[in-house]
């Protein structure tokens, strides 16, 4: 079950910290990114605007898991954490796994949109809206984990 | 889970009932799409209204849909805000037809430039 844990209010302190483990399959997926979002809109209400990125990121992070770290086996376990102050929201996923290849987060760039309608690309999007989206981003393997952080600006928009 | 509409002139309107175009229902979505396209000879317009978060795997399904369309146009109605943030972030609002809503899609002739969305 959720274990939702809200500190006193201090400036710069974590207002919302959120934990949770979820089997790596997307609708178990789909329902976890609705409740963090719930929380975090419901905790910081004036910041729902600069939510999109932080849920565009949270569904790209457990998605990558579940397709490529858990090869779409719908098997495996995905320990989330959240946590949120006044303007940076941190998420870090832990897995058991595949390693990332070459233990590091791809290198993916936008592909080309500008190209003939059969030309367009159907994927690939997720790591660059993982890395467009994100202040810092942070990958270690450890002996059988994988942990990845990833760190959104909820106040102002990344430039792009 | 998309709903299909025909106005006297053949222009297929297409609403969707689900608010999340995401891994969950990607591939879901791109068969109903291909269903519900199959015999369109007119133009297609999607309400994208009631979509209030798309991922990755939702995007790439909009470019799978528009693929199957075999050239015709895919005209987008209603994006919500991250819907239109995912769209901007990758350029594809320059790909696909835009409109703020049915009404307006419908008033418009559908020959808009893509550039103009």
């Amino acid at each position: 079950m959720n274990n939702l844990a809200q500190s006193p209010l201090v400036y710069g302190a974590p207002r919302l910290h959120y934990e949770d483990t979820i089997n790596a399959d997307p609708l178990s997926i789909r329902d976890a990114v609705v409740e963090i979002m719930g929380r975090l809109r419901q905790e910081f209400p004036a910041q729902s605007e600069g939510f999109i990125g932080t849920e565009i990121v949270l569904a790209e992070v457990l998605n990558n898991i579940a397709e490529h770290g858990y090869e779409n086996s719908n098997l495996g376990d995905i320990l989330i954490s959240v946590l949120c102050t006044d303007d940076m929201i941190s998420i870090e996923s832990r897995d058991h796994g595949i390693p990332m290849p070459g233990l590091a987060p791809p290198e993916t760039e936008l592909e080309d949109t500008t190209v003939e309608i059969d030309d367009l690309p159907e994927g690939g999007f997720g790591w660059f809206f993982i890395r467009s989206l994100s202040s810092h981003m942070e990958y270690r393997r450890a002996p059988t984990q994988n942990i990845f952080c990833v760190q959104i600006p909820t106040n102002q928009e990344p430039a792009l | 889970m998309m709903q299909t509409t025909e106005t006297p002139n053949g222009t297929l309107v297409l609403t969707l009932a689900e608010n999340r175009i995401d891994a969950a229902t990607a591939l879901h979505f791109k068969d109903n799409f291909r269903e519900a396209t199959s015999n369109a000879s007119g133009r297609v317009i999607m309400d994208l209204s009631t979509v209030t978060f798309m991922d990755s795997s939702g995007l790439g399904a909009m470019v799978a849909a528009l693929k199957s369309l075999k050239g015709q146009k895919l005209e987008l109605c209603g994006l919500t805000a991250a819907v239109d943030k995912v769209f901007k972030l990758t350029r594809m609002d320059n790909v696909f037809l835009l409109y703020a809503s049915v009404d307006e899609a419908l008033a418009n002739d559908g020959s808009k430039g893509a550039s103009a969305a």
